[in-house]
């Protein structure tokens, strides 16, 4: 920084303010010491604790906490003090670990995730969001700041907690395995939700929006504590939540499925909220569509884990039904984003055959964004598909079937299945990309921002809704299904072709009960696929010219700068960036230069 | 290989006008149906005070947003320091510092720590700074509040803490919405005394504030903005002569208003004022004459030399010349959008 003098005029004698020497410049190692590992933190994270340690609310719940778990403590060691010698210590140590898991349930639950929403929200607000944005710090720097500091606050419960709990395990009324889990439980869930803070966060563009969002996510996050309680009974009874249910195969693939796939949505938000603080003409989407990937990835590894481990054919359909439903609620997102590129994005865009093959899907715009939905979904169908098939050939595939015997799935119902879970997605958000462009052509669609994948999402959930409750009613007209008695029939037929319900209905029915005759139901559904395949085939076509773009060079400015920035690197030698331990720890003032 | 375009902004900023740091070509900002930019064009050089005023609504702030990687222009392209403001806002951001007309604070944190978080988010690491909050607190005579709370600070102690954080990374372009506003007489000075300090020091300012007074003062060019459109930029002294154009599309001559003081009442300046064909608007209060004039400054002595020589006695002869006031509301017609 150069020197700064305030010239001082002639004619006014500037205000001189009477106080003590700077204190930025610290004087003891101690606040040296501090203030270099605070550079290993995110800066919103010292700020905030910073915060947090002057502030009543933090004080206020801290202590509350302490107080809770102290009056727990005590009522369960000495309420019935008239019988201590023949209490059952077994028994205490459950009631203690479920008193301390529910007082630990409302920071976690309740206050964390709150505060860090609370702490975006009124970032917003105030507009201090504005002046953050403007430093040099990037938008997931800054979520990624409010995390770690919502992390913090954790960490700080937790250890007013962890002795309670040990106490607990010394009891032996209570495994080391629950209490692992229960813990795990209790903090993944907390981060999950501070997360879905923080995106929601981002919609609180104003205050009353804000309030409104407020009141609806506390009340959430009350449900949720109230389910914690629910999970709680379960974990501490042992009634249908236990360390060996965890422990057997379908406990590992249910709960290593459930764990990578909120892990996965957690990362998606993650990257959605940094997505709404960055600047127009920022790649929101590239990172985004990296964490589906990553997504995708666990969803194939789940596949290839439900193989191995379960060994039945009906999982394999279920996870494909997911995807189905999963990359038509993504897609309909992803159809809404602008169309257009800034000249930044186009700066990046890959300039080879190679690259673009490999990673123009990952660029944004609504064209992509169908493709790679589409994309995703049939890989997820077609995994599926190809570890059913394989079940033939390897022994470790599936090779039971529902009830315990042989495999009775044949290739054709296998290849039903995949068609049904994929085509009617598929058609679903062809018709939600077509009329989200018509709407882009002919409405101020484009001018909504962020609202945009909200807006594709409402248009999808009413296309898919209309077309499946006109069919259903042409079904329930037509066929009659119910007769005479509350048992409806599972028969295809062409009015209720083009309901995804009544098709995997009918599907469902003859693959459960014996196979039935699925090749014989095919005609039925020609009308849909009359339909399907033309209106897939014209939206594909349409979202592929935008595959086509015209990659720009970066002006010359900055070429400039990025030239001389390298030069000045292999000039330098390779210093930490800042300063080195010895200039922290050397040069202290001396006392007298201090008193001065 | 696919082919490259060079892209419009690359050949817009080039390397001809080096000396330009800021630079508006046809900016246009639209909400809704509301223009509240309209094909906005200036530049400003390195080293210069830009004073940037309008009334309110004018598009000045939006101006200002969109330079400051804020918001986006619907159409049209801005760059600082040759960088565009919506291609490159990362390397705009480094060399900028947005003072705005609000002021973000935090609850519970002091003027130290406000100004060491805005220090951390810019990069700055230990003794940098360390350095930086040393240097900007001393700038802005702050180092004497360092553990006051935010919260405590009169408005003027929070403008400097403002323009301390909007200088902590060093920036080579400062852009300062209204930091006048709501300031006493005294911090006015102090706040006006530090921008000259600051263009001292080679950095390009853009200052925008309803205190043209103050403006005028400090500036080396201004510009008029109305509308969104700007209706005038040059020196005050520019801007003062300029010859506006009435309703009627006529040319209208730049005027200075006279003020004469007479020893006694003397009907004869009134009549003679009256035969010269330079003054109009004669208004005579006792032993007091206000006039227009419309000539230059020979024919203002050649009228003084008349009147003397007819014996006139006259106590005062004062020339008041337009102020930057003057010149803003003949410019603008206090339309807001």
């Amino acid at each position: 920084m150069s020197e700064l003098s305030p010239k001082k005029p002639a004619d006014v004698e500037l205000v001189q303010i009477p106080g003590s020497s700077l204190t930025a410049t610290p004087s003891s190692i101690g606040h040296r010491f501090r203030d270099w590992i605070s550079d290993f933190f995110s800066s919103i994270m010292v700020k905030e604790a910073r915060q947090a340690l002057k502030s009543y609310q933090f004080f206020v719940t801290y202590t509350i906490v302490i107080l809770t778990v102290a009056i727990w403590t005590g009522l369960m060691f000495f309420g019935d003090s008239n019988n201590f010698s023949q209490t059952n210590w077994e028994d205490v140590s459950k009631n203690l670990f479920y008193g301390y898991c529910v007082i630990l349930g409302v920071p976690l639950c309740i206050i964390v995730p709150f505060s860090a929403f609370r702490s975006l929200a009124r970032e917003y607000e105030d507009g201090t969001i504005q002046l953050i944005s403007i430093t040099t710090m990037k938008p997931y720097q800054i979520v990624l700041g409010k995390l770690s500091t919502a992390m913090l606050q954790m960490v700080i419960y937790l250890s007013v907690i962890a002795p309670c709990i040990a106490l607990t395990y010394m009891l032996e009324g209570i495994s080391y395995p629950l209490i692992g889990i229960t813990l795990l439980i209790a903090v993944g869930g907390s981060i999950f939700l501070t997360i879905l803070g923080l995106l929601l966060a981002g919609a609180s563009r104003s205050y009353a929006l804000g309030m409104g969002i407020s009141v609806f996510f506390v009340l959430g996050l009350g449900l949720l504590y109230l389910g914690w309680w629910t999970l709680l009974n379960e974990i501490v009874d042992g009634y249908g939540f236990n360390a060996n249910d965890i422990a057997s195969d379908e406990g590992q693939v249910t709960t290593y499925g459930f764990t990578a796939f909120l892990g996965s949505v957690a990362l998606v938000m993650l990257t959605a909220a940094a997505a709404q603080i960055s600047f127009d003409s920022d790649n929101r989407s590239t990172p985004i569509r990296i964490a589906l990937l990553i997504q995708l990835t666990l969803f194939l590894a789940m596949l290839v884990m439900i193989a191995a481990l379960i060994r039945r054919p009906e999982p394999l359909f279920g996870m494909s039904l997911f995807a189905g439903h999963f990359w038509l609620v993504v897609g309909c997102m992803l159809v809404s984003e602008k169309p257009g590129l800034s000249d930044r994005v186009q700066r990046s865009l890959p300039k080879t055959w190679l690259g673009r093959s490999f990673f123009s899907l990952l660029m944004p715009g609504p064209g992509r964004g169908y493709l790679f939905a589409i994309g995703c979904l049939l890989a997820s169908i077609l995994a599926s598909l190809t570890i059913g098939i394989c079940s033939d050939w390897f022994p470790i595939l599936p090779t039971r079937n529902f009830y315990g015997g042989p495999a009775q799935v044949s290739l054709s119902t296998l290849v039903l299945v995949s068609a049904v879970t994929s085509i009617y997605p598929l058609f679903y958000l062809s018709i939600v990309y077509l009329w989200m462009s018509f709407l882009r052509k002919y409405t101020r669609l484009q001018s909504t921002g962020a609202l945009g994948p909200f807006i594709g999402l409402l248009s999808g959930f009413l296309i898919v809704t209309t077309i499946s409750l006109v069919a259903y009613s042409l079904w329930v007209n037509f066929e009659k299904p119910y007769g005479n008695s509350y048992y409806y029939s599972n028969n295809p037929s062409f009015s209720g072709c083009f309901n995804w319900y009544i098709a995997i209905g009918s599907i469902g029915n003859d693959v459960f009960n014996g196979g039935g005759n699925l090749l014989g139901d095919l005609p039925y559904f020609l009308p849909f696929l009359t339909i399907a395949i033309p209106t897939t085939i014209l939206a594909s076509l349409l979202a592929i010219r935008d595959l086509r773009y015209q990659p720009t060079a970066a002006p010359v400015r900055v070429v400039e700068e990025i030239e001389r920035n390298q030069a000045e690197r292999h000039a330098k030698p390779a210093l930490p960036e800042g300063e080195s331990i010895d200039e922290i720890f050397g040069a202290l003032p001396d006392k007298k230069q201090a008193d001065e | 290989m696919v082919n490259i375009t060079n892209p419009q902004t690359s050949d817009s900023a080039d390397t001809s006008q080096a000396d330009v740091t800021i630079r508006l070509d046809n900016v246009s900002r639209v909400f809704g149906s509301t223009r509240a930019v309209d094909r906005l064009s200036f530049s400003v050089r390195r080293g210069e005070v830009f004073g940037f005023i309008g009334p309110n609504g004018a598009g000045k702030t939006t101006s200002m947003r969109i330079l400051s990687t804020l918001d986006t222009p619907t159409a049209g392209h801005a760059w600082v320091d040759g960088f565009s403001v919506v291609d490159d806002p990362d390397r705009v951001r480094k060399r900028l510092g947005w003072m705005p007309d609000g002021f973000g604070t935090y609850s519970f944190v002091n003027c130290e720590e406000y100004l060491d978080f805005f220090a951390r988010s810019y990069g700055l690491k230990a003794n940098d700074r360390r350095n930086a909050l040393k240097r900007v607190m001393s700038f802005t005579q702050l180092d004497g509040m360092a553990n006051k709370p935010i919260k405590g600070l009169s408005k003027g102690m929070k403008q400097r803490l403002c323009l301390g954080r909007t200088l902590i990374h060093d920036p080579s372009v400062l852009i300062l919405d209204e930091p006048a506003a709501g300031l006493d007489p005294r911090a006015r000075i102090e706040l006006r005394e530090m921008i000259t300090a600051l263009a001292a020091d080679g950095k390009t300012l853009l200052v925008s504030s309803h205190i043209l007074t103050e403006l005028a003062e400090m500036v080396d060019r201004v510009g008029i903005i109305e509308q969104g459109q700007l209706l005038a930029v040059g020196t005050v002294d520019e801007i003062l002569n300029r010859k506006s154009v009435d309703d009627n599309g006529e040319v209208e001559q730049t005027k200075s208003r006279i003020q004469l003081q007479l020893l006694d009442a003397d009907p004869r300046v009134a009549t003679m004022l009256q035969q010269n064909e330079w003054v109009s608007e004669i208004r005579v209060v006792g032993r007091e004459i206000k006039f227009q004039f419309a000539g230059d400054q020979e024919q203002q002595a050649g009228l003084l030399k008349a009147l003397i020589d007819n014996e006139c006695r006259i106590v005062e002869f004062a020339s008041q010349r337009k102020s930057l006031e003057d010149a803003f509301l003949s410019v603008t017609k206090g339309r807001v959008q």
